[in-house]
């Protein structure tokens, strides 16, 4: 409790890490019990003013101070804290210098609430900050503060653009306080990415840091104690002319990480495995039979020979299905032998056949001469070329959408989120939606999460909310309610569940002679720009999730007259902060702003059942708000549900993810 | 249904060379006509079973081929039944924790260690989760089991065998002769302070023999025996062998005889006790035999004899069903039932592997369950009515781990198991209507309700025939058994010193009168003499009254009854002294005694009362309460009611009146019109009908009543 990050020794060769704690019985009843006192007691922000007066206590003094003399007291106090590490007080000096030189520097002093947020977070918390609260600047005081104190810091953040948008922001802080600052952006050769995470603060996106962390893993293949480094760095020194593995290590260590957008980071894509590859290694009879099994689910019926559950995203196949797959593959060859592979096989076809839709979930990228299917990450709506599907699902949908095989490639490593930011010996992180995963952050990750006050009261406003029995009558809605704004001269912010919807409604605009921009999956390069037009006057953009965290939408002052950026959401997404993600784009930093919902009961989200009840109620005369209010009760609800089902499904992905670390303990790869 | 081929976690182990190590053997095992492969790891003294499939696999790690082709060949050649890559890493990993392979690759020594502390704390866990039977290991027999191996190459063999059946049947013959001495009074001689001394140090010699039976029985056919110790039954300790190395044994007889020889043991003690029994005089000789004799009958039949407790006979039957691991398996086995047939779960494989394993499963599993839960229950009771605290403790732990944890666990059960979670609505109405009507049936379904007590037909003061004098009986007047009115000359008696006594009494009143006379002169005189004439008249006057007495009528009607059958003319009787009745058997008055607890309730809620004579048992009465005695008594109506009379109520220790009971009770008189009594003094069977109340509420009352005598709370 009220834990500061530690020196501890940070080399390749040492990589100090912590070990996972387990989650057996005494653990989880322990972790049940302190988080009804431990984790309300830390996470009461009233426990970090008496460290923000002392703070303020210290300003008079430094804000005298000349440049010089600034320099000077950068250096007492580095020297302060190498000599006793950090604590209570030497964090409050520590976060005054650091506001003072951003002050003199940027020209931004830290307001009270972003102190507040940096205390929460060097102590080892999740700062709860509302979207446009400056979580980019709350974060160079933690992080400093460690950096100051010897501690190797990583600032995590959720894509490459805003990881080198931060760290360019805030260079001069660090390059001031005598930090030296590296960014890990994707295509970085090793030896650079070497000279970058040996930097004192380490920018870089959640993904390409754990991939870095598998890629050392895969070096240090048997080679898991330092002391076993160590001695392989003097067998080396013996052998000086051979180039070794241990040259190529990365990372040091896992001491300190502040992640942004935390919420996201450590649990909607803790799902998700990361996974190296090795070569691709093609076999031609694999395809062979992944074509035959592409063929043959025309043979079968469905609902007689196997049920589709969209729901669950399941594919059943019943004995008449088993059956008429024995008869069918007699003649198709050795792979075809043996009831498990053959079953396998089959649903594997059917789920790429059914459960998987292109512009959804993937999409085919056409501009190579080589068709290739590229997954959507469902949470950031952004394309994922280097992602695979495994167990030849992914080959499946290549057959399926008639592009080119590739080859399944063999996996070397993979670690989940999950499990990898939980090595990490001082974890904290800020975002602005924590609801209904508190618990799930504190039981997982052991963060308690600290509601930060916003400097300046919220001046967004909730329109309304509609409900179309289809989607015909929505898209109309939307185009008319777009008409309507523009008429107004205001930015419009319109989101989309998927990239094909996002398409359609782009198309509705064409036909109505509608300017617009759209951001998606295939406008990735253009990001930047139409985010920085996203906010001029008049300016229609159609948007995906992409759009959500960290998009940083500027409106200038004469919209911000006409009533700030207004965000149309048309469909709710399976977690309900996404939703909030996209809405907390309007009304930044006390901006005006608004939003509303205009959705369909066709959305996928709601469930059949509900969806045909509604649309038979919609039939009667009930008045229109109960109506609306009725179904956005009914989305609500099944949003709980898909929440609560992820929730699940991450808890026991960490359990068997412990049961088999302890089954595998006999291998020597941790990864 | 949903398993896969691949595993995600397969590269790696794709790579790895696997090894079984040196002190790992395996033995081909036949179980129920199918072939297995047992496992023996002589560090840790562990087994495992395996499939041939899975001993396919094992058997190729030799140290030369990675997983990645042992498990390509295994693929070609099992066909149908290949082992999926999930399979062969769990395979490999439950050869990992039980320390018998090595790879080529150094291992995660962190977590080894993580693992061996784990399996520390759990063995730690196992002891606390089970206090009723602790284990203290102490010794390592092995050396001196070796050492004298001779023995058991000697026992073990045809002539042990032919021994041991011809003492065996002597001394069931012997015992059947002289069943009537063995057998008479045996819980008094049993119980008896001298004899529980002697039986506390016969019982660790004959426990002792036991568990050397089965050690050598080990022995004999080449197994080791590791450790021995102390096991604390129910707190009492219990000398254990660990003869688990019997698993190896091909034969099934073989490890039958391992797991049946300390009850064949303590028979063969028995047997032998018997036939000292039999030859030697009383002593403490005699005394010794006859507890071995009682310890060996007692503990085969109460524990050691019975499958259902996982003792001796436990391992017997597992082995002759050739079903290891019956009670483990057995439970995993109802798991299965319930899950398959009654949340309808699809896509599970039954544990056992064919139908009758599945029979004997099941079975097992539910009989075992029953029984446990009674023998819990048993011996908390019986603790608690020592310990009342401890017993308590013991009955919330028992009726804890055996009723309301399955339970919880059954409906945690969703939570974390993703084949249940869409069962889970089934899961919760079915826990929710079992516990519904459990409490229903508790709480709310009013049950027959009675308070039973024991009473007496007793035979009112004025139908008694008392001797008016000490004298002999002259002639009895009435025959015995024939009917008697009021004032019928009945019995006389004849008193001669009464009549001497009278004589002299008469002759002392004529002196004094004499001297009366003679005093007329003195008046003083006078006076005195005349009070003196007047006392002997007195007396003589209750002499003659006696004198009359003497034949006694009858003073009700009824039936003459004397005391004793073979006559009484002629006896000699004191005053006082009983001789007889007069019953009238159509008004004799019934009473019963109720104890302090259950007064209110009879008092104040009664339906109906009935009654049953002992002397037929199967004709009921109804009957009325007459009276009730409004204070409690300690004064017992007859002595049939109290335990030395053979009834319930027992009677005060320092008793200062004959009938004194130890507790109070409260005397109800009824009444029953029809019913005919045909004997004084006989048992009634009375049974006071309530209102129908639930279980619970008269659970609450009894408890509340229990906490407010022991706690004063």
């Amino acid at each position: 409790m009220f834990k500061l990050p530690r020196r501890r020794p940070a080399s390749t060769l040492d990589r100090p890490q912590k070990s996972i704690p387990g989650q057996q019985m005494p653990a989880r009843i322990w972790r049940w019990l302190t988080s009804m006192v431990l984790r309300p007691l830390q996470a009461q922000i009233w426990v970090y003013y008496p460290l923000l007066w002392k703070i303020k206590h210290y300003q008079p003094g430094l804000s005298a101070l000349s440049d010089q003399e600034l320099d000077n007291e950068i250096q007492s106090l580095k020297t302060a804290l190498y000599q006793r590490g950090l604590t209570h007080s030497s964090v409050a000096r520590a976060f005054a210098v650091i506001r003072e030189v951003s002050g003199r520097e940027l020209g931004m002093y830290h307001f009270d609430t972003q102190l507040l947020g940096g205390l929460a977070i060097i102590y080892g918390n999740i700062g709860q900050m509302q979207t446009g609260e400056g979580k980019t600047l709350t974060a160079t005081l933690p992080v400093a503060t460690a950096a100051l104190a010897g501690i190797p810091s990583h600032l995590v953040t959720v894509n490459d653009y805003l990881t080198q948008r931060d760290a360019e922001l805030m260079t001069p802080v660090y390059q001031r306080l005598g930090l030296s600052i590296g960014i890990i952006i994707q295509g970085l050769p090793t030896n650079e990415r070497q000279m970058q995470y040996a930097c004192d603060i380490v920018y870089c996106t959640n993904n390409e840091l754990a991939f870095d962390y598998l890629k050392d893993s895969i070096l240090l293949k048997g080679k898991n104690s330092s002391l076993n480094l160590h001695a392989q760095r003097l067998l080396n020194h013996s052998e000086r002319d051979k180039p070794s593995d241990i040259d190529d290590l990365m990372l040091r260590g896992l001491h300190f990480a502040v992640v942004d957008e935390a919420d996201s980071v450590l649990l909607d894509e803790a799902r998700t495995p990361l996974i190296i590859s090795g070569e691709e290694a093609p076999i031609a009879a694999q395809q062979e039979v992944y074509a035959q099994a592409m063929a043959l689910i025309s043979e079968l019926v469905e609902a007689e020979d196997y049920k589709v559950w969209q729901q669950r995203r399941h594919i059943e196949i019943t004995p008449s299905g088993e059956q008429k797959a024995t008869e069918l593959t007699k003649n198709l060859g050795a792979l075809w032998k043996g009831r498990v592979r053959r079953l396998e096989l089959l649903r594997q076809a059917l789920t790429a056949w059914h459960l998987f839709e292109r512009d959804k979930h993937y999409l085919i990228d056409d501009s190579t001469e080589q068709r290739k299917v590229i997954i959507i990450d469902e949470h950031t709506g952004r394309m994922m070329p280097d992602r695979t599907w495994e167990r030849g699902l992914h080959q499946l949908i290549e057959i399926k959408e008639n592009c080119s095989l590739s080859a399944p490639r063999e996996t070397l490593a993979s670690i989940s989120f999950q499990n990898f930011f939980r090595h990490f010996h001082h974890l904290s992180g800020m975002t602005g939606t924590t609801s209904h995963v508190r618990s799930e952050l504190w039981r997982v990750y052991n963060l308690p999460v600290v509601d930060i006050p916003t400097h300046k009261t919220s001046r967004r406003r909730s329109l309304k909310y509609q409900t179309f029995a289809n989607e015909q009558q929505r898209w109309q809605a939307v185009v008319s309610r777009v008409k309507a704004l523009k008429a107004q001269h205001r930015p419009v912010l319109i989101g989309t569940l998927s990239l094909a919807s996002s398409e359609q409604l782009s198309a509705y605009m064409q036909k109505e002679g509608i300017e617009h921009q759209l951001l998606n999956a295939r406008q990735d390069k253009l990001e930047a720009d139409i985010v920085a037009n996203a906010g001029a006057a008049g300016c229609i953009t159609i948007a995906t999730s992409m759009a959500g965290r960290g998009t940083d939408i500027k409106i200038d002052e004469t919209t911000d007259n006409l009533g700030g950026l207004h965000v149309i959401i048309t469909g709710l997404h399976e977690s309900s902060r996404i939703d909030r993600q996209l809405i907390g784009r309007c009304a930044r930093q006390g901006d005006r702003g608004s939003y509303e919902l205009l959705l369909s009961l066709e959305d996928p989200l709601l469930s059949s059942t509900l969806s045909k009840g509604l649309q038979r109620m919609f039939a009667f005369p009930v008045p229109q708000p109960l109506k609306h209010w009725l179904a956005l009760m009914a989305f609500r609800y099944c949003q709980s549900q898909y929440e609560n089902k992820h929730e699940r499904a991450r808890k026991h992905l960490l359990r068997s993810d412990d049961r088999q670390r302890d089954l595998l303990s006999f291998t020597d790869s941790r990864v | 249904m949903s398993a896969s081929l691949f595993s995600s976690s397969w590269y790696k182990v794709a790579d790895l060379k696997v090894r079984l190590r040196k002190h790992a053997h395996i033995h081909r095992h036949v179980y129920r006509e199918k072939v297995w492969y047992v496992l023996q790891d002589h560090v840790t003294g562990q087994f495992h079973r395996f499939k041939p499939a899975a001993y396919q696999m094992i058997a190729l790690m030799d140290g030369t081929r990675t997983l990645q082709q042992i498990w390509e060949i295994a693929c070609e050649e099992l066909g149908d039944n290949l082992p999926t890559q999930d399979e062969v890493i769990q395979l490999v990993g439950q050869l990992n924790k039980a320390n018998v392979i090595q790879t080529d690759k150094l291992p995660d020594i962190d977590r080894l260690q993580k693992q061996r502390t784990q399996v520390i704390r759990n063995r730690w866990l196992q002891q606390i989760k089970s206090p009723l039977s602790i284990r203290i290991p102490l010794v390592d027999p092995e050396a001196f089991l070796s050492a004298t191996s001779l023995i058991a190459t000697t026992i073990f063999s045809r002539l042990g065998a032919i021994l041991f059946l011809f003492t065996i049947l002597t001394g069931g013959v012997l015992a059947v002769t002289h069943w009537e001495p063995l057998t008479e009074n045996i819980s008094d001689r049993l119980l008896a302070t001298e004899n529980l001394l002697l039986m506390a140090l016969v019982y660790p010699f004959v426990k002792l023999i036991h568990e050397l039976g089965h050690a050598y029985a080990v022995k004999r056919w080449g197994g080791e025996v590791h450790e021995m110790g102390i096991m604390l039954l129910v707190m009492f300790p219990v000398p254990y062998v660990d003869a688990s190395a019997a698993s190896s044994f091909h034969n099934k007889y073989q490890r039958m005889i391992v797991g049946a020889v300390g009850i064949l043991g303590e028979l063969l003690m028995s047997a032998i006790a018997m036939i000292v029994w039999v030859s030697v005089e009383p002593g403490v000789v005699r005394a010794l035999a006859f507890n071995v004799m009682l310890i060996g009958g007692f503990s085969t039949l109460l524990f050691n004899g019975n499958p259902l407790l996982r003792f001796d006979a436990y391992y017997v039957l597992a082995d002759y069903l050739e079903i290891p691991n019956l009670a483990a398996r057995g439970n995993a086995q109802v798991g299965y039932l319930i899950k398959q047939y009654l949340l309808k779960v699809e896509g599970l494989k039954s544990i056992a592997q064919s139908r009758s394993e599945a029979f004997w499963l099941g079975g097992y599993a539910i009989l075992s369950y029953i029984y446990r839960l009674f023998v819990m229950v048993a011996i908390s009771l019986l603790v608690a009515s020592k310990y009342f605290f401890i017993g308590v403790l013991l009955a919330c732990w028992s009726i804890w781990s055996s009723l309301l944890a399955p339970m919880t666990k059954m409906i945690a059960k969703p939570v974390s198991d993703p084949q249940l979670w869409h069962k889970r609505k089934t899961i919760y109405l079915y826990s929710c209507i079992c516990l519904g009507l459990i409490l229903s049936l508790l709480m709310v379904i009013p049950m027959p309700y009675q308070t039973y007590s024991q009473g007496v037909v007793y035979i009112p003061q004025e139908a008694i025939i008392r001797a008016p004098a000490n004298g002999f009986i002259e002639k009895q007047l009435a025959e015995t058994g024939s009917q008697v009115s009021p004032g019928q000359p009945v019995i006389t008696m004849s008193a001669p010193d009464l009549i001497a006594r009278e004589k002299v009494l008469t002759a002392q009143t004529d002196e004094a009168r004499l001297r009366y006379q003679a005093a007329i002169n003195d008046r003083i005189q006078a006076d005195i003499l005349s009070q003196e004439v007047r006392f002997i008249n007195n007396e003589l006057q209750e002499a003659r009254e006696r004198i009359q007495s003497l034949s006694i009528n009858g003073a009700t009607n009824g039936e003459l009854v004397v005391i004793d059958r073979t006559g009484i003319e002629g006896k000699y009787f004191q005053r006082g002294d009983v001789l007889g009745y007069i019953v009238n058997y159509r008004q004799l008055p019934l009473t019963t005694v109720i104890s302090e607890s259950d007064i209110d309730q009879v008092r104040n809620h009664t339906k109906r009362v009935s009654l049953k004579f002992s002397s037929s048992p199967d004709q009921e009465y109804s009957a009325e309460i007459i009276r009730q005695h409004p204070s409690s008594t300690h004064t017992l109506p007859s002595h049939t009611l109290s335990t030395d009379g053979g009834g319930l109520i027992a009677l005060a220790p320092d008793r200062e009146y004959p009938l004194q009971s130890y507790q109070g009770y409260f005397r109800v008189d009824i009444d029953a019109e029809n019913a005919p009594r045909q004997r004084f003094d006989e048992r009634l069977h009375v049974l006071f009908e309530h209102e129908p109340e639930p279980l619970f509420w008269r659970w609450y009352r009894d408890i509340r009543r229990l906490f407010l005598r022991q706690f004063d709370v």
